[in-house]
């Protein structure tokens, strides 16, 4: 129990910050791909969409976590890709660290009202 | 099919960026609708763009989310203010020197209209600070328009100074100073006011924060 993490940052933010930073670890991608992967790993139950996303990418490249890049897409379409740079790689472990510590109270919450 | 770059560029319309980073943001948005507006189509949906459109309720309330998301909130606002007390030092402190170069002792002046009998002889330089940040604030909102720089913030100065025009017109028609003293200072606070403006909006300019640069070296 001591050694797992607080989760501090506010629930929602947190969450779409780690979405997005954990699909742009696998590979860049260019917001509608991010979007859609996001939504293919949840089963649809997490999704973004114009309105959420892109506010979200901006202030994480403004932060320094992602860095936007325009490059072709393979429809020969350009793009701007984001990539995961050094300083988002060191802000996705803690939220995972978070997100799995939250999960694991909430899973014993729930078996408590189980019981 | 919709033009979705003339659509978003239409309706983002009032996003106070640069003009390329608005371009930019423009691009962007309308690849996104435009792809996504695309795969429903492939799905057969029956109305693909009412779908697409639907992304997005408020334009002007994400217009503002992308605002602030590029600059910072605080960081804009701390910016206005920091660069804006400057401003309105750099003005008094010109204004000053240049009324004292000019043979005009202000506070003489002001302790003969006895308006400094009420208030304290610091007081007029301190009221040049918050008027220093309304400039500030004058010159990120019309900055979108007319571009960033001298110009611009020359522009902003000349409007306050303007203000600060009338304003000693209209103390000199009451006979609270005397017409002397109001020529001397509508002309003493055109140069302070441009140069106090300038001086602001440099600032303002050169703290502006961009994505960290060393990581595209990354």
């Amino acid at each position: 129990m001591g050694a797992e993490h607080k989760v501090s940052s506010p629930v929602k933010r947190g969450s779409a910050q780690l979405a997005v930073l954990a699909v742009l670890a696998e590979a860049p991608r260019h917001g509608y791909d991010i979007a859609k992967r996001i939504r293919q790993q949840t089963g649809g139950v997490v999704s973004f969409d114009v309105a959420s996303l892109y506010p979200l990418l901006y202030s994480m490249e403004r932060r320094g976590w992602v860095q936007g890049a325009w490059g072709q897409a393979p429809s020969g379409r350009e793009r701007r890709y984001y990539r995961l740079t050094p300083a988002g790689r060191r802000r996705l472990q803690p939220l995972r660290r978070e997100w799995r510590s939250f999960f694991r109270a909430l899973n014993r919450l729930a078996r408590l009202a189980d019981a | 099919m919709p033009d979705w770059e003339e659509l978003v560029g239409r309706r983002l319309g009032r996003m106070k960026l640069e003009p390329e980073e608005r371009q930019e943001v423009v691009a962007e948005v309308a690849a996104h609708l435009e792809e996504c507006y695309q795969e429903l189509c492939a799905a057969g949906s029956p109305d693909p763009e009412g779908y697409t459109l639907a992304q997005v309720p408020d334009w002007k309330a994400l217009g503002r989310r992308i605002q602030s998301s590029k600059e910072g909130p605080m960081n804009q606002t701390i910016r206005i203010v920091l660069c804006g007390l400057l401003a309105g030092a750099v003005a008094v402190i010109l204004g000053l020197s240049i009324s004292r170069l000019a043979g005009v002792e202000v506070h003489s002046v002001l302790a003969a209209a006895r308006l400094s009998s009420a208030l304290p002889g610091w007081s007029g330089a301190i009221f040049h600070l918050p008027a220093g940040i309304l400039m500030l604030w004058l010159y990120t909102a019309i900055r979108p328009k007319y571009g960033p720089g001298t110009k611009t913030a020359a522009v902003a100065g000349l409007a306050l100074w303007a203000i600060t025009a009338l304003t000693l017109a209209h103390w000199s028609s009451m006979g609270i100073i005397p017409r002397d003293f109001l020529l001397v200072g509508v002309a003493v606070a055109m140069p302070a006011w441009v140069a106090g403006a300038v001086t602001g909006a440099w600032f303002y300019e050169a703290t502006e924060r961009k994505p960290v640069q060393a990581l595209k070296a990354a």
